[in-house]
């Protein structure tokens, strides 16, 4: 049997899990989007920022530390002329697309923009490997802090699931605690909205069955009473005739579940029932007793022996 | 010894009134609660047999009716009522005890005899007194060591003398603890037992207050 508890914990944790998942994977790929945008517009502003110095390109020389960027630019003239290589070392892209492309040079992606300009083309060039790496270091850093934050959460869930159900632990350690013959109701007193018709429709069901009780008590209560007096009749007559001096004496006294005012089933109820409780009284009266004959069938069951049971 | 015994059920009545007959008490037998508290209030028992379940008037009601009149004759409920709670309500309404039905007539008989006993002050079984001793459970008397034979109704007269040595009880009184209503009652009986326990026990044993009554002296 699974716990409420065991089992929305485990709902909860599977679905937060799940939609963690699902949320890093899309924030991953979105960032790797948004990052190539980036770039590309990157790509453009480097473009716009020369095309005021082509007319310079030949003298154009890059600061030291800005040699091993993964930038390359070139600078064609009018007539088609390269007049300028930011990194002479680098295979050469001798295609020139304007606008976005991305190019392959020497089985290598890249990724270019392509200026026209009133003195020539611009072309800066991007390794496709560099911007992936670049994009997958900011994406990273956006999605495992939400993957870190996991474990807090799935911490949370579980505070919460536990004290929210800490009214029904509350109910069912009471219930526990209660006296097996125990019947009076569950304390009703701060139970949560959800819990209360439970708790009422139990204590409902105890008061039913308290009452139930009581009346299958007074019910034995009183058959017991009805047939206890005949049995005392019963154990009166025998030990009179056990007192009796000698034979005529006992003949002298009226049997009493002889008489016409005891039915016959009182008769044999009384006879088997002083078998089973009288024990101290000697079997020659108990034989004598039972080897009576019982009343006649017709005979009249006195009003005040009649079973006084009230239907319940 | 005089018994009220209220009882409703005749058999049951017919049985124990019989018994205790036997066993030499006075038994006047009611069948409902009115004429029970009727007959509290005008006579003078020594002990009182009361079932629960009367008609009319309830036992513990007229139990309650007695206690509050500062009537302390002992009273012993039998009754078929086992259930805890009726037995602490009956105790509790001033019952000396309370026995449940279907009964030994020898634990009623012992139990009469205990609540007598109680009632007396007394707490051992025997009646001790100048010399006479009686055992009210063995119908045993003996004066001086030696063992005296006699009838039910000398010893009742005996015991009722023993019960209070001094007090006085007038020959109405002692006909009153050796018949019931429905006995027929000779009219010199009393002096006769009186005279016989004499002989048995001693002319000195019993005296005569003349005019007065009967009484065993200190």
């Amino acid at each position: 049997m699974i716990s409420i508890r065991t089992r929305l914990l485990i709902a909860l944790l599977a679905l937060v899990a799940a939609i963690s998942l699902l949320a890093g994977t899309l924030t991953y790929r979105r960032v790797l989007a948004e990052t190539s945008t980036l770039f590309d517009y990157q790509l453009r502003q480097m473009a716009l920022s020369l095309r005021s110095q082509v007319s310079m390109a030949p003298r154009l020389e890059l600061p030291p530390d800005q040699l091993d960027t993964d930038f390359v630019i070139q600078i064609w003239d009018l007539f088609g002329t390269r007049v300028y290589l930011s990194r002479p070392g680098l295979p050469m892209i001798n295609q020139t697309v304007l606008g976005y492309a991305d190019v392959r040079v020497r089985g290598e992606p890249w990724r270019t923009y392509g200026l026209q300009t009133v003195d020539g083309v611009i072309q800066i060039a991007q390794p496709q490997r560099v911007r992936e790496q670049l994009a997958r270091g900011a994406a990273l850093r956006i999605v495992i802090p939400l993957l870190l934050l996991l474990p807090v959460l799935g911490a949370a869930i579980v505070g919460v699931v536990r004290s929210g159900l800490l009214p029904l632990q509350r109910i069912a350690i009471e219930v526990q605690r209660r006296d097996v013959h125990s019947l009076t109701p569950i304390a009703v007193t701060s139970l949560p909205r959800e819990v209360a018709p439970l708790v009422l429709e139990l204590n409902r069901l105890l008061i039913r069955l308290h009452s139930a009780f009581q009346a299958q008590r007074a019910f034995i209560a009183d058959a017991a009473h009805e047939l206890r007096s005949p049995l005392t009749a019963v154990r009166l007559d025998l030990q009179l005739l056990d007192r009796a001096p000698d034979e005529a004496a006992r003949l002298e006294r009226e049997p009493i579940l002889a008489r016409p005012s005891n039915a016959p089933s009182t008769w044999w109820s009384s006879c088997s029932l002083w078998r089973g409780t009288n024990r101290a009284t000697n079997e020659e009266s108990c034989r004598r007793f039972c080897s009576r004959p019982p009343p006649p069938k017709a005979s009249p069951i006195p009003t005040h022996r009649r079973w006084r049971v009230a239907s319940t | 010894m005089r018994v009220l015994l209220v009882e409703d059920d005749p058999m049951i009545a017919k049985g124990l009134q019989t018994a205790l007959r036997q066993d030499g008490y006075a038994v006047d037998g009611v069948s409902d609660g009115r004429r029970a508290s009727e007959a509290l209030r005008t006579e003078s028992f020594d002990i009182v047999l009361l079932d629960l379940g009367l008609p009319g008037k309830g036992g513990l009601e007229v139990l309650r009716g007695l206690r509050g009149r500062g009537d302390a004759t002992p009273v012993i409920i039998v009754t078929a009522r086992d259930d805890i709670r009726n037995r602490i309500e009956g105790l509790d309404a001033g019952a000396d005890d309370y026995i449940i039905k279907p009964f030994d007539l020898d634990e009623i008989a012992a139990r009469m005899r205990s609540v007598l006993r109680r009632a007396a002050g007394r707490g051992d079984p025997c009646i001790r007194h100048g010399g006479i001793s009686m055992n009210p459970i063995t119908h045993a008397v003996e004066r001086d060591g030696v063992s005296i034979l006699l009838s039910a109704h000398e010893f009742s007269v005996l015991e009722a003398l023993l019960q209070r040595p001094g007090a006085v009880l007038s020959r109405a009184q002692l006909e009153d603890r050796l018949y019931g209503w429905s006995d027929s009652i000779e009219s010199n009986a009393v002096e006769v037992y009186i005279h016989a326990l004499r002989r048995k026990l001693g002319s000195e044993s019993i005296r005569t207050l003349r005019g007065v009554g009967y009484f065993i002296p200190k």
